[in-house]
């Protein structure tokens, strides 16, 4: 699967996360988050995990994180993905 | 519940939240936005392009999650409309309220802090990493509406006194032609520079952000405030990424707003340790080379007299497009 388009998921709220993906060559994961410093790698994990069972190749992937657990990241970064999918 | 407000009611009714809230308000807006609970107004939020504005929260529901709601409604409606990248200007004491739901401080003054949201500009900085020369470097913002011989006499000037010169293009599509080929011509007549390289301001320079009135043409509305933000984000961020240590500008003899410009990059870059060299404008047949004098020549048909102010591939593209040119001028859109 490659990210075909832009697409957003997500709110703003706290424990939530916005994610955003958009069409590109390599497989690219950026993250911003509030709690960067103790839990980034997590997210990142996280992250990789969703876009590795969907067998996600290609794209980038915007993740702006307040802290949320990682059911909320697996369901945001799942929506997105899908959200970036040609209709 | 989150709602655009659309009736001339409803916009006076936010007005209300703003002005209770000690924030002005201020007519130049795409959408407006309201939250409302059972009926009442309890939070207002508005974008025009890509810049979020008029933010109030009425106080007794400031320390809920309304407002990242107002806030993330506001984002992803950008989103929607093509802008990825949103900046947010605000009283400094709000900064935070704004770092927390991932917003990114870009610059601040004693009274006005603007943050940026879904990129920033250590991803533009990153992306021109590849071109930065050690050196004694030299900086030109310039808008090449379009490029002429002026252009490239600054640009000369300055490559003969630096190791690097980079030629920051103004990105902003507000001007007669538009940005693509403005920075194509630019290109094009300094290809023979070796040590010369032409890229994007992106938002970071005389744009809609840090310069709003230079696309309104209208000096009395510059203020101090505008021009410190525009420089401190070249003092800042710009010129330490590329190494510049000298910026050059033509001296300005007619337009009273870039004559301000200059004026306080005059006052503003020594504080930084940056040179600003002014250097006289190149003439022909004793008038000095202006792009507005080669629009208006452009526009009166007076396209011979274009050949000793531009170069080859700026007269080719003018002489090809003064159709497609003229009509855009005569569309107010552009004053937009």
């Amino acid at each position: 699967m490659i990210i075909q388009k832009k697409a957003q998921a997500g709110t703003m709220q706290s424990s939530d996360l916005m994610v955003f993906t958009e069409p590109s060559d390599g497989l690219e994961i950026l993250i911003d988050s509030t709690v960067a410093k103790q839990y980034g790698h997590l997210i990142r994990a996280k992250v990789e995990e969703v876009l590795d069972r969907m067998s996600v190749t290609q794209g980038t992937i915007r993740i702006k994180d307040r802290g949320a657990l990682d059911y909320a990241i697996d369901a945001r970064v799942q929506t997105a993905v899908l959200r970036s999918q040609e209709a | 519940m989150i709602s655009y407000l659309l009736t001339d009611s409803r916009i006076r009714e936010a007005r209300e939240l703003l002005i209770g809230s000690g924030l002005d308000f201020d007519p130049n807006f795409d959408i407006f936005l309201g939250y409302y609970e059972k009926g009442r107004l309890i939070a207002v939020g508005a974008r025009h392009k890509n810049v979020l504005k008029m933010v109030a929260v009425a106080p007794e529901h400031r320390d809920t999650g309304i407002f990242a709601e107002i806030i993330s409604a506001l984002v992803k409606d950008a989103y929607q409309a093509g802008y990825e990248h949103t900046f947010v200007f605000t009283k400094p004491e709000y900064s935070q309220s704004f770092q927390y739901l991932n917003f990114r401080p870009l610059t601040h003054t004693d009274r006005t802090a603007v943050l940026e949201y879904g990129y920033n500009i250590q991803d533009y900085l990153n992306k021109w990493k590849s071109i930065v020369r050690q050196g004694v470097n030299s900086g030109i913002v310039m808008n090449c509406n379009p490029f002429t011989f002026g252009h490239r006499y600054l640009i000369e000037t300055a490559a003969a006194q630096s190791d690097n010169v980079y030629v920051f293009v103004v990105e902003e599509d507000s001007s007669l032609i538009p940005f693509r080929t403005r920075i194509e011509l630019v290109k094009k007549g300094t290809e023979d520079l070796k040590n010369v390289h032409i890229l994007s301001t992106g938002p970071y320079a005389v744009s809609r952000i840090t310069f709003p009135s230079y696309f309104l043409k209208d000096a009395d509305k510059v203020t101090q405030e505008q021009l410190l933000t525009d420089l401190s984000i070249f003092c800042g961020y710009i010129a330490p990424s590329f190494g510049i240590k000298k910026r050059f500008a033509g001296q300005e003899p007619v337009c009273r707003l870039t004559a301000m410009y200059n004026e306080a990059m005059r006052n503003t870059l020594p504080q930084h340790d940056i040179n600003f060299i002014e250097i006289e404008r190149k003439t022909a047949g004793g008038r000095i080379i202006s792009a507005s004098s080669v629009r208006e020549m452009l526009l009166s048909g007076e396209t011979e007299k274009l050949r000793a102010m531009v170069p080859d591939a700026t007269y080719k593209y003018l002489t090809e497009n003064t159709g497609v040119l003229a009509s855009k001028n005569a569309t107010p859109v552009l004053n937009s």
